[in-house]
């Protein structure tokens, strides 16, 4: 059985278990100390969730499949648990599914403070990463030479880091400056 | 009859105002919009820590300061912090066989895991100074992460020092019929 846990800064764990779950993962943290992840219940599995410091769990959306990162402000992304894309979750209960165009898959990987969201997505030409800002005009890009983009990392400034593969099948790390 | 005099810097503004409009009726609003404000096209610089076959940032702080992993040729994993000016600083856990650093907080603390000699994984912290704390989930448990997707989010870490971690048992996992996304 699988289990989420916190550990605070004295070094004190805290086991995470969703209530009746029988797997539970946590997968991100903010500055307020919120959580989420993802669980399996008896029938279903890749349920998100977030859970206060108070302890309480909440499920984020019935179509909030994994949550891959929240932001200081409570703002949270993932994948859609019907595959149908990317989501963006906000604390007045906003959930909005997102696709960069011709994407058969996305990915969202982080979003920063502002809401600003990271990932990757595969189209019919490989993976290639992509930037979605809160008013939701995805921008896409590949570094030069790259057959599939990762972007996995953003800042308050929007810089990104991630990792493409070249021709020859080597992954480089790359840092996209605004 | 009075005449109206419209200055010349009017009568330009209307113009240019004018076609504008044509512009933007004719489907080339990316045109216009790029002629208003002009668009700096963004700067992307690549990078490896020396010896790298495989790099994979994980997290990149405020200032730029980014953290990961690499791979070099044998297949062995270590853990890197790329500096703003673009040096790098490379480490491992003393005993370990790979190293993946997944999150750093604003002050520099960066968390992640790492495998030992004989294939367990824990957790580990790395202090400003470059002391490293490893650590372990309750007994019996194993840190782990299985994928790209969960090697760049697992522990997160927040400015207060509390780090998250997500614990399993090898064979809880093994017979899982549940698991993280693959990752195509």
């Amino acid at each position: 059985m699988g289990h989420g846990f916190l550990r605070t800064g004295d070094g004190t764990l805290t086991t995470i278990d969703v209530p009746g779950a029988s797997f539970t993962e946590a997968l991100a943290i903010n500055p307020a100390g919120v959580i989420v992840g993802d669980f399996c219940d008896a029938t279903t599995c890749f349920q998100g969730f977030m859970r206060t410091p108070d302890g309480t769990f909440t499920v984020i959306n019935a179509n909030a499949g994994i949550p891959t990162a929240i932001n200081p402000a409570g703002a949270i992304t993932g994948f859609a648990a019907d595959g149908s894309g990317g989501y963006l979750w906000t604390p007045d209960g906003s959930f909005t599914v997102f696709n960069p165009q011709g994407s058969l898959y996305t990915s969202p990987f982080a979003i920063n403070t502002a809401g600003t969201i990271t990932g990757f997505y595969v189209d019919a030409n490989g993976g290639h990463g992509f930037l979605r800002p809160p008013d939701g005009a995805i921008i896409t890009f590949d570094p030069p030479g790259s057959t599939f983009t990762v972007s996995t990392a953003i800042n308050a400034n929007r810089v990104i880091a991630g990792s493409y593969g070249d021709a020859s099948g080597v992954f480089h790390g790359f840092l996209r400056i605004p | 009859m009075k005449k109206i005099k419209i200055p010349r810097n009017i009568l330009l503004s209307i113009g240019v105002l004018f076609a504008l409009a044509q512009l933007l009726a004719a489907g080339t609003s990316d045109r216009v919009r790029h002629f208003l404000v002009p668009q700096r096209p963004a700067t992307i610089i690549t990078f490896d820590p020396p010896g790298s076959t495989f790099t994979l940032p994980s997290a990149i702080t405020a200032d730029g300061v980014i953290i990961g992993s690499y791979a070099e040729a044998s297949g062995v994993t270590h853990g890197f912090i790329r500096n703003r000016g673009g040096t790098f600083t490379t480490f491992d856990v003393p005993s370990s066989t790979s190293t993946t650093p997944t999150s750093i907080t604003p002050g520099g603390v960066i968390t992640g895991w790492y495998s030992d000699t004989i294939g367990n994984s824990h957790g580990f912290l790395r202090a400003l100074d470059g002391s490293i704390t490893s650590f372990d989930a309750p007994a019996g448990s194993n840190i782990s992460a299985l994928s790209i997707f969960l090697v760049v989010h697992l522990p997160a870490l927040t400015q207060r020092g509390t780090l998250l971690e997500r614990t399993l048992t090898p064979a809880s996992w093994g017979t899982a019929s549940c698991g993280p996304a693959t990752v195509p």
